[in-house]
């Protein structure tokens, strides 16, 4: 009888720690899933390809972590990233230009278009879904006007370096990424600006209550968006030489879908860096691995869905389970 | 003209929530074309007594005969189409709809000819004529975000006359009119009622239940006290039916050093309150009573930060200090534990620890704001130790508690800032009796402490058991102010509910 039951709880224990781990473990199957078709799939230079090609969209689906951990959405990423992209590209161009200006133009871009949205959404008090749907249009236009609609090539080396360059063995840009990863992590755990943001994003009302001045805290999370979106803005007019007025369209919900693939609610108030970079890796090595399967790049998009649909079911059932063990 | 034959009869109701015994073998009786008082204090059980009756609850003992059969109903739709209706203390309407189209809600179909088809004309001369029959001046197609709160609820109760109920239930239908409208709404109710319809009328304003009211029905503690017919009956004694509380239940106040004025705040005035003066001393308990809606917590969300206050000062410590937002408070030595838990205190995404620390988090940072992740979890353990909080982790979630021990876990995040002063709004309400001494043996040691505490409670015990001085609030007013020793629940009540003239 003790025996029996003793045995039932290492059993759900089991079941408890797979739960828990969901995204790895469905990051595991998927892997070796592709692996037992097609073996190239496996090799180290495709995981560094696959890595490559998320890195963008990593820092990107970072910095959401911290909007929708915080209970905020900012939908004007995508086109930040093309009007910085552009800005950087054309400023490159300048002969003599030193390489820390079109940084720091960069940079000062970022902060800009952050503090913009945060100040709107604030002063107004309106919800930031319907400020950055503006703001998003007002940068892509100025994008569009700047390039005239046209990439801009034959941009200074520095920033291609930083795009399809290697250092100790991994591309520069997966450093980045994972820099960019491990600074987001301890911001938000760490540091009292993170525990406040999330905070936030829980209960609004109640962090404000508690003495948070939830106007600083939210501007800051939108500069810090903004610097995201500056740092894959780099990473991508890098790795494609060129700088694309429409390069980041779209992005936005690639990255809010890897957020939520990896455990962060919509509605705020838990932040997981890590399930996102996991989010992020499983929609790469999906669209790898069907690239690999000859798979039509239009099925491609059909099973990303499929696959956000089945990680946000699979979300709300663990809840349920967690739910109803407690209560036991 | 009236009928004696009773409608509805309830008999032996009991009802708990977690625990918690809400009602206790409650009856009501409720005849035809009669208008029936039901009163008692904030939390007797009138509310939680006619939401089982209209299914929203399911009672766990007892049963519900109307018209003469055994009724459980579902919901309130169920409810309401077998011939009972509400009108709620909040308003229930479409914003952005018109008058006509809110009346009848879900019941298109009557104005629907065999297509899908609403033929709108059809139904604002229903309501034309529903509206003049009641008399009230309303256009049909009048949109109800441009209507007084008056109207409104003019507008409430003629879409529950429209159900041509058998029983319309009124909760405190007259706390949003004007006298005029009173008057009509008295109108209104004296025609229903010599058309047949029984009437409940949930009220606190005495004078009204003596002008329009037939029988009175008294509530205390989740209890049915005594069913009386008005004339047999004066405003005083219905006073201390409403009270009748033995003093036994009170809670010991443990004896505390009371000290030099900490919180002085004069003549503050605000959006619903007006002319609010009082000092509260280290060490001292400040109770504040009165009727939900009197302008307590309002009184306290502006001291604090949370609404502008439009004129007055608070003076902390003889300097006078201008708070701007609830940071401003805490910098200055001021917490809140707020009324409403769900809303404004527990963040239930958030481990316990992380909501315990929140508040004073600020101050466990190096110059780079890094927290101090060990003392805070040192912290934290301490006071989850020191206030009993029944915890497994301190990394559960907060909403895996009691109700009891995450009210617990609130007065320790604001007893981690070291305040000087603490204000408590409701600190006990819905938490179970147990956690609730705990919770009062707690305020009691902070008193002994030094603290100047403010205590706003609407149960009369506690405010009186607790207090060293006892303030009473009406409509935004301070209106009384006494002793502990002066302190009696007559005289409370009677101030809380303005009838003072023979005290």
């Amino acid at each position: 009888m003790e025996y029996g039951k003793a045995r039932q709880g290492k059993n759900a224990n089991a079941l408890e720690f797979i739960i828990k781990n969901r995204v790895t473990f469905i990051l595991i199957t998927i892997c070796l899933l592709i692996t037992a078709i097609q073996p190239v799939f496996f090799q180290p230079r495709n995981i560094l390809n696959i890595l490559r090609q998320i890195s963008a969209s990593a820092v990107l689906g970072v910095g959401f972590t911290l909007i929708l951990g915080s209970g905020n959405i900012d939908l004007s990423v995508g086109t930040q990233i093309g009007m910085m992209g552009v800005l950087m590209a054309m400023l490159s161009k300048v002969p003599g230009m030193p390489f820390i200006v079109v940084i720091a133009a960069g940079i000062g871009m970022g902060i800009v278009c952050g503090t913009l949205n945060a100040v709107i959404i604030n002063m107004f008090n309106l919800p930031p879904f319907i400020v950055t749907l503006a703001t998003m249009s007002i940068y892509k236009g100025i994008c569009y006007i700047v390039s005239n609609t046209t990439p801009i090539s034959g941009i200074a080396k520095y920033i291609t370096v930083v795009g399809q360059e290697y250092f100790l063995g991994l591309p520069i840009t997966v450093w980045i990424m994972i820099i960019t990863a491990i600074f987001m992590a301890f911001v938000i755990n760490k540091t009292i600006f993170g525990r406040h943001a999330i905070a936030m994003g829980g209960n609004s009302e109640a962090a404000r209550v508690s003495g948070i001045n939830i106007k600083l805290v939210r501007i800051g999370i939108f500069i810090v968006m903004g610097l995201c979106s500056f740092v894959a803005a780099l990473i991508m007019t890098g790795r494609a030489s060129s700088a694309q007025p429409m390069a980041g369209q779209g992005m936005e919900m690639d990255a809010i879908a890897a957020v939520v693939i990896g455990g962060t609610p919509m509605n705020g108030g838990d932040a997981k860096v890590g399930g996102t970079l996991l989010g992020c890796i499983i929609v790469g090595v999906i669209n790898n691995g069907l690239n690999l399967l000859n798979v039509n790049s239009n099925f491609q998009l059909i099973v990303k869905g499929l696959l956000i649909l089945f990680a946000i079911i699979l979300d709300a059932e663990s809840a349920k389970f967690f739910n109803s063990r407690k209560n036991q | 003209m009236k009928e004696t034959e009773t409608i509805l009869s309830v008999h032996g109701i009991d009802k708990s929530f977690q625990g918690v015994h809400a009602l206790r073998n409650v009856e009501f009786q409720l005849k035809r074309g009669e208008v029936h008082a039901l009163i008692g204090e904030n939390g007797a059980g009138k509310s939680t007594l006619m939401k089982i009756l209209l299914g929203m609850h399911q009672a766990d003992n007892g049963e519900i005969i109307y018209k003469g059969k055994t009724v459980k109903f579902k919901n309130p739709n169920h409810a309401l189409s077998n011939g009972i209706s509400m009108i709620h203390q909040e308003i229930s309407l479409v914003p952005t709809l018109s008058v006509s189209e809110n009346i009848w809600l879900g019941r298109e179909k009557k104005f629907c000819d065999a297509s899908i088809y609403i033929r709108s004309k059809k139904r604002d001369a229903a309501t034309r004529e529903l509206l003049q029959e009641l008399g009230i001046d309303l256009k049909p197609g009048s949109i109800i975000s441009v209507l007084s709160i008056a109207h409104m609820q003019l507008v409430e109760i003629a879409r529950a006359v429209s159900y041509n109920s058998d029983i319309i239930i009124m909760d405190e239908p007259t706390s949003a009119l004007t006298d005029k409208e009173v008057e009509l709404l008295y109108t209104i109710i004296r025609n229903l009622s010599k058309k047949g319809v029984a009437i409940v009328f949930i009220s606190h304003k005495l004078e009204e239940i003596f002008e329009i009211c037939d029988t009175i029905t008294v509530m205390r503690d989740g209890q049915y006290i005594c069913r009386k017919a008005s004339s047999e009956i004066t405003q005083d004694e219905l006073i201390k039916l409403i009270v009748g509380r033995e003093l036994s239940e009170m809670f010991p106040k443990l004896p505390a050093k009371i000290g030099e004025p900490v919180l002085e705040v004069r003549d503050l005035c605000g959006e619903q309150f007006e002319n609010v003066s009082f000092t509260v001393h280290s060490g001292e308990i400040l109770g504040f009573s009165g009727l939900m809606g009197a302008g307590r917590t309002e009184v306290m969300r502006a001291i604090f930060g949370i609404d502008p206050i439009q004129a007055g000062e608070v003076h902390l410590n003889g300097k006078q200090i201008k708070v701007r937002s609830p940071k401003g408070a805490i910098d200055h030595g001021l917490a809140m534990v707020t009324e409403d838990r769900l809303r404004l205190g527990s963040i239930y995404a958030l481990s316990v620890e992380k909501n315990i620390s929140l508040a004073y988090l600020r101050r466990i940072t190096n110059k780079f704001t890094i927290v101090n992740r060990k003392k805070e979890d040192k912290d934290c353990l301490d006071m989850i130790e020191q206030m009993e909080i029944k915890v497994a982790s301190a990394e559960q979630k907060i909403n895996s508690l009691s109700g009891g021990n995450q009210q617990k876990a609130i007065i320790s995040r604001w007893l981690l800032t070291k305040p000087k002063v603490l204000i408590l709004d409701e600190p006990t309400r819905g938490i179970d009796v147990g956690s609730k001494s705990e919770i009062h043996r707690t305020i009691s040691k902070l008193a002994q402490q030094g603290i100047a505490i403010i205590l706003i409670s609407s149960e009369l015990p506690e405010v009186m058991g607790m207090s060293d001085r006892i303030m009473v609030m009406r409509e935004g007013k301070l209106v009384c102010e006494c002793s502990r020793e002066e302190a009696t629940q007559e005289k409370l009540i009677a101030h809380s509910f303005g009838n003072v003239e023979d005290k």
